[in-house]
């Protein structure tokens, strides 16, 4: 009954006009960025961010998840299509999706996973509703020291799964952690790297830091590519899959769910491992495995549904626990804040309406993402014949303008670009950029976690090991770790690792 | 090149260190604000001296950029740069025809003229978006009263 009332609250809020409203915008947005190579989810909810502050902070958190999952449809469109991912998360949609087009069969591989988008988000959901509330209760036994070892799980979960070499990826976290110590230290009030500037005393902006890290150095490295674009050309076809198609999907989109929402949950995991996890189990229990990659039907179905799944999932750790667990969330978590709510186990009892408001909003946006990219499947293709030489400018112009008007000032852009650069180089030097975006916005929470454990302690770091959660979760930590030393593994990772980059 | 990386990681390690010097690290028992980032100057260091001695075997074949290139990302980004330096005192309209002008003309090799023509409507559009419909208040600069 408890979970009906819940409901109840949940959709009285979803429903509101304003929110359907801005839910609508959110997944549009969301198709949009996802069906445009070159910008991500990440640059667009920076871009939206200040556009945010005026409205109620669930419609606000209600729009920005819409971008988020509301990409994974719109990246498997250009996928199939194009042969070129609109996300990474829809990387491996290219393999048996343009297969599939390139044999007539458009039509049913973007049908196809509209639907397991759809199922696969659907259930996310449901799972999400079931088992946030119940993480929520279980963290409020959460004290700072096993918040900080969650935190470092996740910073070592992301790095492992980053392409390239982990040793890199730690240093990027580890920079990433130390642009966010800059500002004045919230414990005692030192100024700290600041160097005499206004705009630091708050800290270097993540608004700033996400654009220039994912707006502006994408769209510098694209200019270094030429302009080629094989525009599928013949027809797309019926959309709707026939019943053998169904046949061979349904079975693929179950397991994508379960695959996709447990990944999702991890701190650090998500969305594009979920999708070659899917894509792996797949291909190992298929009859047919040659199929693969030659237009597999269950190639498109499974990888769709679990990136749904996963990013879907990936709200629990942030609205139970107050983590977030991939840069998204932590772009979400920094947008409640401004709101003035912060994330906590305490979310659920505290703030009912944002908590059940966003997830039943989930329900409705996926219905209205199925509409979007089924009849309106036409729409999207036909963006995709926007020349670069539009959309780039746009792109820069929309950053420019949009750090400006967070708050009136024109370093902010100098900060943004600053990080343009230094995106821009990270790329070309094989440093990810992903772990020091989301270490250096949960430093802040890392350090103040530690610092509170150390005085708790006495300056015991035994702390972290002795409380059995905690332990745990640094067990886990270093295992990864030490997993990097075992020759085979980290040759089967870099095995993933350069799959990655296809 | 991976060890050059490694060194200059290196050296910003120890840059922090000796930036954060300033600050009190207190002890363990009473952790003050110069504590965290020491740990990471440190964890910083040592990440960087195993990256000097276990370089990547294989280097990750990062296509190469002609000079041509270099020289279109520089440009691109200089504008960037400058509209930066010059939003405020020339104000938003000025800037960002010039701006979009010039990426036009960067991006795609098309004609003078047909740039103009989409830099005017790409400024108008975002003037209307975020003066008109967010309110955002632009700099006006020299064109303001």
């Amino acid at each position: 009954m408890e979970l009906l009332h819940n409901l109840y609250t949940g959709f009285t809020v979803a429903l509101l006009p304003v929110n359907l409203l801005f839910c609508f915008i959110g997944v549009f947005l969301g198709t949009l960025v996802g069906v445009l190579p070159g910008i991500g989810p990440a640059a667009t909810i920076a871009v939206l961010l200040p556009i945010t502050f005026s409205l109620h902070p669930a419609t606000a958190i209600i729009m920005l998840a819409g971008i988020f999952y509301g990409t994974q449809y719109g990246g498997s469109t250009t996928s199939i299509l194009v042969n070129l991912p609109g996300e990474a998360s829809s990387v491996i949609t290219c393999l048996d999706g343009y297969q599939m087009a390139r044999r007539g069969r458009a039509g049913p591989a973007l049908g196809i996973s509209a639907f397991g988008s759809f199922i696969g988000g659907t259930l996310s959901v449901i799972g999400l509703m079931l088992l946030g509330p119940l993480v929520a209760r279980f963290a409020l036994r959460f004290g700072p020291p096993e918040y900080f070892a969650l935190m470092c799980l996740g910073i070592v979960i992301l790095t492992f799964l980053s392409r390239g070499s982990m040793i890199k990826s730690l240093i990027s976290a580890s920079l990433g952690l130390f642009v966010g110590v800059i500002g004045t230290d919230p414990m005692s009030g030192v100024h700290r790297f600041v160097y005499g500037s206004n705009v630091l005393l708050d800290g270097v902006g993540i608004v700033p830091m996400v654009m220039g890290l994912f707006g502006i150095a994408e769209v510098l490295s694209c200019l270094e590519q030429k302009e080629v674009r094989n525009l599928f050309r013949s027809e797309i076809g019926r959309l709707l899959p026939n019943l053998q198609d169904w046949k061979e999907s349904v079975g693929p989109m179950l397991r994508g769910s379960v695959i996709g929402f447990l990944l999702g949950i991890l701190p650090g995991g998500g969305t594009i491992i979920s999708t070659f996890s899917s894509y792996a189990l797949e291909k190992r229990i298929s009859r047919h495995p040659e199929s693969f990659g030659q237009g597999a039907i269950a190639g498109v179905a499974g990888p769709e549904t679990a990136n749904n799944a996963a990013s879907t999932s990936a709200m629990v750790p942030l609205l139970s626990l107050g983590i977030p667990s991939n840069i998204i969330t932590a772009l979400l978590l920094g947008a409640l804040m401004i709101h003035g709510i912060t994330p906590s186990p305490f979310l659920v009892t505290e703030h009912p309406q944002v908590f059940w408001g966003v997830i039943t909003s989930m329900y409705i946006g996926n219905i209205l993402l199925l509409i979007l990219n089924l009849p309106l499947i036409g729409l999207w293709v036909r963006l995709l014949k926007v020349p670069y030489g539009i959309i780039f400018p746009l792109i820069l112009l929309l950053c420019l303008i949009g750090v400006y008007t967070l708050n009136n000032n024109a370093y902010e852009i100098i900060i943004m670009l600053v990080f343009g650069a230094l995106g821009y180089l990270m790329r070309k030097s094989g440093f990810e950029p992903a772990p020091f975006c989301f270490a250096m916005i949960i430093g802040p929470m890392m350090e103040m976690n530690f610092r509170q454990s150390l005085i708790q302690s006495r300056g015991g770091f035994g702390i972290f090991f002795k409380r059995p959660i905690s332990a745990t979760l640094m067990g886990l930590v270093l295992c990864l770790l030490l997993i990097q030393l075992l020759p085979k593994i980290a040759r089967e990772r870099a095995v993933i690792a350069s799959d990655d980059s296809v | 090149m991976d060890r050059t990386y490694g060194a200059v990681v290196f050296c910003l390690g120890f840059a922090i260190l000796w930036q954060g010097s300033s600050l009190t690290v207190g002890s363990f028992r009473n952790p003050g604000s110069g504590l965290f980032p020491a740990l990471i100057a440190a964890i910083m260091i040592l990440l960087s001296l195993l990256l000097i001695l276990f370089p990547q075997r294989k280097e990750r074949d990062v296509p190469q950029v002609s000079a041509r290139t270099f020289l279109r990302i520089s440009a691109v980004f200089a504008g960037l740069l400058l509209y930066a330096l010059f939003l405020e005192t020339l104000g938003f309209l000025i800037v960002s025809f010039v701006l979009t002008t010039f990426l036009f003309i960067a991006f795609g090799s098309q004609k003078v003229s047909l740039a103009i023509v989409k830099a005017i409507i790409f400024t108008g559009l975002a003037y209307l978006l975020f003066e008109v419909l967010l309110k955002s208040n632009l700099p006006k600069g020299i064109l303001g009263s």
